[in-house]
């Protein structure tokens, strides 16, 4: 055959003709991306024709064409966000969950005569779905009283609204994620309840101000703490630049390889351990930063401290020594550390979320605040307060269609707890566990004189969907859950994926994809988890399948079903056009945030302009990097603690009279991170070994200790059910040591079985050297895939997990179990 | 001709593979082995040196393209425009001669049957004739790729054009310039082993009749071959089965 040029020439027509024909006559369409990643808000360019999405591209608004971004850019660009806000490997994918075989099209009723969790539903209209939503809800009221409809989790703001206008139902309170983060805000810096007028800093400050980086437990490679990966992106140019970067961090992670010096493995659960032993050695060496202290710091909690490190008082000095053997990391290298920290100014140590994930995880954040609190970290440029990373403050975000109701449902437990609140109340019924008891351990935050909870209906979903938060795989306990789920008398549940987490409801009601089929501004408000922010708009780019709906409208029209319609949206009028009413209600939002940042010195796109382009980049008006607490330092503002300076102690731990006592904040609602009653808690930072650690005795049954750690892939469980994803990018696997491995006969890709107390398992092995032995992980948000013997194949971690904790905190990712290797078949569906 | 090329920074390379992600859906190319862009992470070492080896390697529209001259039906040809090196899908017969040569294994099939077509990366040259630039380059979570007239990319970042891993560059010079990845620094003093003495122990809250967490020293710093997953870098994966598990993780 020829090669002449002339049948190259036309191969080439041939073939980039090809390729062009995929991309023709397709409108450009940009859209905010929701997802509970809690990431600065990245900007998706989606192509569509014919009503279907035919691509998503990177975010162009910035440096178009520009591959390597910082090649092009100064110092003034990378403060002021002048990039591409470029997604997350999910972000590419987003449109290949519309369509998916489990998508749910239409009201869902549970077969008559069928049981829960045998998944028979069949297809209802809106009008019955609502209605018969409506009247089991009247009908509980009515026969139980107000606190007998509850749901899983924290209440979605539609139901917190719901609840709080027709006055009834309860509420779970608290964060999975940063509630240990959130105590000790408030504890130590007088950050009440859910404010987030304080946070740290942002991650151009880090880039460029910070001379030593500290990453603890923080996976930026692997978690969204975005834009995308962003964070990693400026950690990375920050070590390029020089400044030295240290991991410690149970496994050799990403993070570890490519955006740090060095590791130091850990064991998990024992971070505090090493951090008390440091804090011994910067006050017994006088390391500590004395005039930051004497201005700063509260001297009684500097001093109780002290003596706390240096053993003064239980004759326990929490030497390097004393460290090593709790927590794996040699005390030479301890002092090593120490010594290269207290030297190093500013240092940006960062705590991330896992760390204080397990229970006794209030002494992690508070001792990692108190050491960069002693070192003079504290508010500075550079530094860090290990809790929530910041943004300069933006206006407040999209409120569901009006002011959250001041007056609301009783907190009656903690979210995760929402299992046990129904499970142990049978046993204050029947006498065997007292009021008080039940109350300590569910978290209850409700004022004492209210009845107990009666719950009769669970109800939730609508927020996060695509599997994200179902009932049982983002909690504690699946099986827990489930037995939980099978004493409440009604179960409706929102969502747009269907899922075997979900065979518990009676009712099933199809949401919208809160991305790509509903319309929103996104980004107000608190920052997202990366110290990035920037404002969104959300415009919808295709129609739901099927008779899917928008969470908000599905609340509205149980609301107008309970008589409360007209309150609880103020916007969309009964009968009229929900989506003109919606203009309304985002209009409304757009021109209120608008004012204020215009106030700020913003230059505001009008709607129109802004609903095209999709994007205001609020960093623009930064003038130097984000760090917080500048009131306190540069100003002598005092910080709203008893003494007005960082809280080392906590007055209102160490003062038994509080114990019992609510506080509120200025809006007069409980602060509920702010423990009645908290237990053994220290009002200090101290070591307490975790609940069910590697040296726990139950270790001769269940001899390797499961953390949960954050997957890439997923967020949490959404994006669990596409294949471009999972099977092409990643194994959902045990990660095993090899020691363990080969003791159990197993290798790399073998099934093993795991099991617990609490439950049963199937997944293959992941067989590494980049975990130790004695130790597995399994990524959080695997689907929930029981056969009939309640064997999960999914292999969520959470069917291991127990519901025990602490006081406050969030609950624990982790728990004792055994592997074997796994032979025979899965048994027929 | 101006031959355009790729410049990768392996230190920057974290394998979230949003390369490989966004290629495969801005082509509609479905779930499988048909990964023009494969992102490679294996471990090397064992505790207590592990590291972890990563990589992204697409097709470098090579200056000596080793694929042309293996093609029997000359299906295979370089575009004037950007130097891009196509395939004639209808001129490919599958005989996977290509494959052979090519040192950088980009050549994919969508299964292993006989007579099953050739395919790789196109350098996004239908972007290019838009003026965008590579999907996997825009979408690149660190930045570590860029794209360009390799002469210009040569004089912004160096002319070295392959990496520890990858073939030498005099082979088939590749239109791409390299960074390797970053050494690692002991800031502070720290002995593997006896970090293995200490995490051996459970520690002083455990009661004395508790196992240690492990009994076999040699079984976590020398394992048997066999036992581990991904402990070697797969260039070119012989079945569709290696190359899946070869350029998928577990994170």
């Amino acid at each position: 055959m020829p090669t002449g040029q002339s049948s190259t020439i036309n191969s080439r027509e041939a073939v980039v003709g090809k390729l062009k024909a995929l991309h023709v006559d397709e409108e450009i369409v940009y859209s905010g991306c929701v997802i509970n990643c809690g990431a600065g808000h990245c900007v998706h360019k989606i192509r569509r024709k014919n009503g279907k999405i035919t691509a998503i591209e990177p975010d162009d608004h910035y440096n178009r064409g520009v591959g390597r971004e910082d090649v092009v850019l100064n110092d003034t660009d990378l403060m002021k966000n002048h990039l591409q806000t470029r997604g997350c490997p999910m972000a590419w994918v987003f449109h290949k969950l519309i369509e998916t075989p489990d998508r749910i099209l239409y009201p869902l009723k549970r077969v008559e005569g069928s049981k829960r969790m045998e998944g028979k539903y069949e297809r209802i209209s809106w009008d019955e779905a609502l209605d018969l939503v409506a009247k089991k809800m009247e009908e509980a009221v009515d026969n139980y009283g107000p606190y007998s409809i509850t749901t899983a989790y924290q209440p979605s703001p539609h139901l917190e609204r719901l609840f709080a206008l027709w006055g009834a139902g309860i509420e779970g309170w608290g964060w999975c994620s940063k509630d240990p983060g959130r105590l000790a805000g408030h504890l130590m810096g007088g950050v009440p309840g859910w404010s987030y007028n304080e946070s740290s800093n942002d991650t151009a400050d880090v880039l460029l101000n910070s001379k030593l980086i500290v990453l603890w437990g923080f996976e930026p490679t692997i978690n969204h703490f975005g834009p995308g990966h962003q964070v990693a992106y400026y950690l990375k140019m920050a070590r390029e630049r020089g400044t030295p970067v240290i991991c410690i961090e149970p496994r050799y992670t990403v993070a570890a390889e490519v955006l740090a010096d060095q590791w130091i493995p850990i064991k998990p659960g024992t971070d505090a351990a090493m951090m008390l032993a440091i804090g011994f050695l910067l006050m017994s060496k006088n390391l500590y930063d004395r005039e930051y202290v004497q201005k700063y710091v509260d001297p009684r909690g500097f001093e109780e401290w002290r003596s706390y490190l240096l053993g003064e008082k239980d004759g326990i000095p929490k030497t390097p020594e004393w460290a090593e053997k709790i927590c794996g990391v040699p005390a030479e290298t301890i002092r090593g550390f120490t010594d290269l920290y207290a030297r190093t100014k500013p240092t940006w140590l960062w705590l991330g979320w896992g760390p204080p994930r397990k229970s006794r995880g209030e002494n992690v954040v508070r001792a990692a605040c108190a050491l960069q609190a002693i070192t003079g970290n504290w508010g500075v440029a550079g530094g860090s307060v290990p809790i929530d990373m910041g943004t300069r403050p933006k206006p407040a975000r999209m409120l569901p269609y009006g002011e959250i109701p001041k007056v609301r449902v009783p907190k009656m437990y903690r979210s995760h707890m929402w299992a046990q609140m129904v499970l142990l109340k049978e046993k204050v019924d029947s006498g065997e566990m007292s009021a008080d008891e039940y109350k300590a351990i569910i978290g209850w935050r409700a004022p004492n004189d209210l009845p107990l909870p009666t719950p009769k209906i669970l109800m939730g979903g609508g927020t996060w969907l695509h599997n994200t938060r179902t009932v049982i795989n983002a909690a504690d306990s699946t099986n827990d859950h489930i037995k939980a789920a099978h004493k409440m008398d009604f179960i409706i549940w929102m969502h747009s994926h269907m899922s075997p987490a979900l065979w518990i409801s009676d009712v099933i009601l199809p949401c919208n994809d809160q991305s790509l089929e509903d319309r929103r501004i996104w980004g107000g408000g608190t920052p997202g988890y990366g110290g990035f922010v920037n404002i969104t708009y959300v415009p919808g780019v295709v129609e739901p399948p099927g008779e899917a709906k928008p969470a908000h409208w599905i609340h509205t029209e149980i609301a107008r079903r309970l008589g409360i319609g007209e309150v609880y949206n103020t916007y969309c009028e009964e009968g009229g056009n929900w989506w003109e009413g919606w203009e309304k209600y985002l209009r409304n939002e757009f021109d209120r945030m608008a004012e204020e940042l215009v106030e700020q010195g913003a230059k505001m796109p009008t709607w129109e302009e802004f609903k095209k382009d999709g994007l205001i980049n609020v960093q623009e008006l930064n003038e130097e990097p984000f760090h917080s607490y500048r009131s306190f330092i540069d100003q002598g503002k005092p910080l709203r603690t008893k003494t007005g300076k960082i809280e080392l102690y906590s007055y209102v731990i160490g003062d038994e009279s509080q114990r019992g006592q609510f506080h509120l904040d200025d809006d007069g609602r409980i602060i509920d991170n702010l423990p009645n009653d908290w237990r053994d808690l220290p009002p200090i930072p101290a070591y307490q070994p975790m609940y069910r650690g590697m040296e726990h005795d139950d270790v001769k049954r269940f001899p390797l200790f499961l953390l949960s750690a954050y997957p890439r892939y997923r967020n949490h469980t959404t994006f669990w059910n596409v294949p471009l994803l999972r099977g092409d990018c990643y194994r959902h696997a045990v990660w095993m040591n090899p020691a363990d491995a080969q003791a159990r006969g197993v290798k790399d890709g073998d099934l093993v079985r795991i099991h617990n107390n609490k439950g049963v398992g199937v997944i293959p092995a992941y067989v590494t050297s980049r975990i130790l032995p004695g130790m597995i992980v399994i990524h959080h948000g695997g689907n929930y895939e029981p056969d009939k013997e309640g064997v999960d194949w999914g292999c969520t971690p959470n069917i291991f997990f127990s519901d025990n904790e602490s006081p406050v905190t969030a609950p624990r990712v982790s728990n004792l179990v055994q592997i074997e290797k796994f032979t025979g078949a899965r048994p027929e569906a | 001709m101006t031959q355009y090329g790729f410049f990768f920074d392996q230190s920057r390379c974290t394998g979230c593979r949003a390369c490989s992600i966004s290629c495969k859906e801005w082509y509609d190319i479905a779930p499988g082995p048909l990964k023009y862009m494969r992102v490679y992470q294996w471990e090397q070492g064992t505790f207590p040196n592990v590291r972890l080896g990563l990589l992204a390697v697409n097709c470098y529209h090579c200056d000596k393209p080793a694929c042309i001259d293996a093609c029997p039906h000359q299906a295979i040809f370089k575009e004037e425009k950007y130097g891009a090196v196509l395939i004639d899908e209808d001129r490919c017969q599958g005989e996977r001669e290509c494959w052979e040569a090519c040192p950088y294994g980009a050549i994919v099939y969508a299964s292993d049957q006989k007579g099953e077509k050739a395919h790789k990366c196109t350098m996004c040259v239908d972007r290019l004739e838009a003026k965008e630039i590579p999907i996997c380059v825009h979408s690149c979570s660190l930045r570590a790729l860029d794209f360009g007239p390799i002469d210009e990319l040569r004089k912004k970042y160096g002319d070295c054009n392959t990496l520890e891993e990858l073939p030498d560059g005099s082979l088939t010079r590749p239109s791409a310039v390299f960074k390797p990845r970053d050494e690692k620094k002991q800031l502070v003093p720290w002995n593997g082993q006896k970090v293995l003495e200490l995490w051996q122990q459970r520690g002083p809250f455990a009661s004395a009749d508790l196992p240690p967490t492990f009994n076999d020293k040699e079984a976590v710093v020398n394992p048997p071959s066999g036992v581990r997953g991904r402990d070697r870098l797969v260039l070119k994966a012989k079945t569709v089965e290696e190359l899946m598990t070869a350029t998928r993780d577990d994170e």
